[in-house]
């Protein structure tokens, strides 16, 4: 079986001199939690982007590679054409409209796409801004409120919230956790496992916090400088003696110094 | 003096609605349109024309907000469209150029000198005991029902809840699943049924002629008052402008009627850059 989204040898120019991604290749199986890692300036946004589709006027081009979607070609698809075919994908930032209230943003999502799509693996569990301010009470008591005055944690509840309404097949969010409470962290990511395990949401998951996007991930792929260091599974990644000290900040028994980490993400950089 | 007042109401509706659409599309695509008064002359101009080839005015007034939808459509997509996301200067230049293009035409297809466009209705109305002139009524009406129509447009409905959005955030907006570039199209049609609408009423209480052009001035003004923010601060503004150039034309001289608008335009961007309706945070993102 073919996964749902397959990149494979991605590479990715911002005007026309920084190579952002240089050969990505990765897959996120239908039903699946996919993470994806690493640290600032890795490439994880830049690959994401690249997925939801970039708009013409942005200054970054696909140079190379294939991106496919439910076996169909992607890479020269306009943003609204990916979300059409259910790719929802939350931004990093600028992910509400905050001139727009908590419901008008809502509607902009559930009148911009049509349910129409009746692909199975669509998760179609959301079809009204009540079910919307249903699963989210602290929206709900804003609703009407303009989405300027929505917290860090709200915002991301109504950027996922406008993605669930669009019927996703795949929900990607670029920094699920960035700026939350570690309570609200816990929160955003429970949740996600939660819609993935009742609803069979593929979900593809962007962060910083590698230890987080593991517990709830069935695979992870670690990026560094445009490429793919490390992949596998949650057990494999956890168990990885690099990945723990590198990626974790657990220590193995023997220490190393910082010329040998400089060494190491040299060897790993060029492998 | 009833009739003073019809005549600022008047002049203020068309001035708002001119001014509407100015902002309106400055709001989706970024592009300050310079243009708008070519716009709205030449619809009126297509207006004027087929009365001349015998339509009664409804029918020459539906025809023309015809040909302003087809203009809307191809200024988007063979102006408009491309220069998206560049910098501002680059589609202002762009408008620059519509507006040379637009009095070229007005010239070579209509000959560009003055022409009215009769409503055909009787000089006056009589409303109680006071007789009004009745080209301004219908200015009045037209203008004022048009800006209704677009107002509950942008408020109310997915259309303006989409221009809204585009206006806010493109990315977000294609990625939420939005086809940017129909809403745009869109509100360029909408932009140029507004200013086609204006300078048919424009030429219903006085004619179409090249120099009626002017009257984009006066909305741009009322645009840069306002502050290109809301639709409320462009009608407020155009009130501003409308008594102006009605009381320098009655009590001080005909001929300096453009300079009054100007002079407070001056006095505002002194005090306040940004409009007296805008946003600070808008005048940076440009
Ligand atoms: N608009 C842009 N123009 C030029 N270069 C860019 C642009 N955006 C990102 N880059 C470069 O592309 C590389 C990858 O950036 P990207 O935003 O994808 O990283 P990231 O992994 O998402 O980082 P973070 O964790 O900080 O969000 C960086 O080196 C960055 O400098
Ligand atoms: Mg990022």
């Amino acid at each position: 079986m073919t996964a749902l989204l397959e990149v494979e040898g991605l590479e990715v120019v911002y005007g026309h001199v920084i190579r952002a991604i240089q050969g990505i290749s990765f897959s996120v199986g239908e039903g699946k939690i996919v993470g994806l890692v690493g640290l600032n300036g890795a490439g994880k946004t830049t690959t994401v982007r690249a997925i939801s589709g970039f708009l013409p006027t942005e200054n970054v081009r696909i140079t190379d590679g294939r991106i496919r979607f439910a076996g169909q070609s992607i890479a020269r698809l306009r943003p609204y054409q990916a979300a059409r075919l259910g790719i929802a994908f939350v931004p990093e930032r600028d992910k509400v409209f905050d001139t727009l209230t908590v419901r008008e943003n809502l509607e902009v999502a559930l009148t911009a796409t049509t349910l129409r799509g009746d692909e199975p693996g669509r998760c179609r569990r959301y079809r009204s801004i009540k079910d919307i301010l249903d699963l989210f009470e602290a929206l709900a008591r804003r609703a009407d409120q303009l989405s300027v005055f929505l917290s860090g944690g709200e915002r991301q509840m109504l950027a996922i919230g406008a993605c669930l309404l669009t019927a996703p097949r795949l929900l990607i969010v670029d920094e699920a956790s960035l700026g939350l409470a570690p309570i609200m962290r816990r929160q955003v990511l429970d949740m996600l496992a939660q819609l993935n395990r009742e609803f069979g949401l593929t979900v593809l998951i962007v962060d910083q916090d590698v230890g987080g996007v593991l517990s709830i991930a069935d695979h992870g792929y670690i990026l560094e400088n445009g490429r793919v260091v490390f992949a596998g599974s949650r057990e494999h990644l956890l168990q990885h003696g690099d990945v723990k000290e590198f990626y974790l900040g657990q220590k193995e028994d023997r220490e190393r110094g910082y010329r040998d980490v400089k060494q190491y993400r040299r060897v790993r950089r060029w492998h | 003096m009833v009739a003073l007042v019809l005549t600022t109401v008047a002049s203020w509706g068309i001035y708002a609605l001119l001014g509407i659409g100015i902002v309106l599309v400055y709001r989706t695509s970024r592009v300050l349109n310079i243009a708008s008064g070519e716009m709205a002359i030449f619809i009126g101009y297509v207006a004027a024309t087929s009365i001349q080839y015998g339509l009664p005015f409804p029918v020459a007034v539906l025809f023309s907000m015809g040909a302003a939808t087809v203009l809307g459509f191809v200024i988007f997509w063979f102006a408009i469209r491309g220069v998206m996301g560049e910098p501002p200067h680059v589609g202002l230049m762009i408008t620059v150029g519509i507006a040379v293009i637009l009095n070229g035409l007005m010239i070579v297809l209509f000959g560009g000198g003055m022409i009215a466009i009769p409503a055909g209705l009787p000089a006056f109305t009589t409303i109680g005991q006071v007789q009004l002139p009745t080209p301004d009524v219908v200015a009045t009406i037209g203008a004022w029902f048009s800006i209704a129509v677009i107002a509950v447009i942008y408020r109310l409905t997915n259309l303006g809840l989409q221009m809204r959005a585009v206006a806010e955030r493109v990315t977000l907006s294609a990625q939420r699943g939005l086809n940017v570039d129909r809403t745009v199209a869109l509100s360029w049609i909408v932009g140029l049924l507004a200013a086609g609408l204006a300078g048919v009423l424009h030429g219903e209480r006085s004619f179409v002629a090249l120099s009626a052009s002017a009257i984009g001035i006066s909305a741009l003004i009322s645009c840069l008052i306002g502050g290109m923010d809301s639709l409320k601060g462009v009608v407020i503004a155009a009130l501003i402008v409308a008594a102006a150039e009605t009381l320098t034309a009655r009590y001080i001289d005909p001929r300096y009627v453009l300079i009054a608008p100007v002079a407070i335009l001056l006095v505002i961007l002194i005090v306040r850059p940004w409009g007296l309706f805008g946003t600070v945070e808008e005048i940076r993102r440009v």
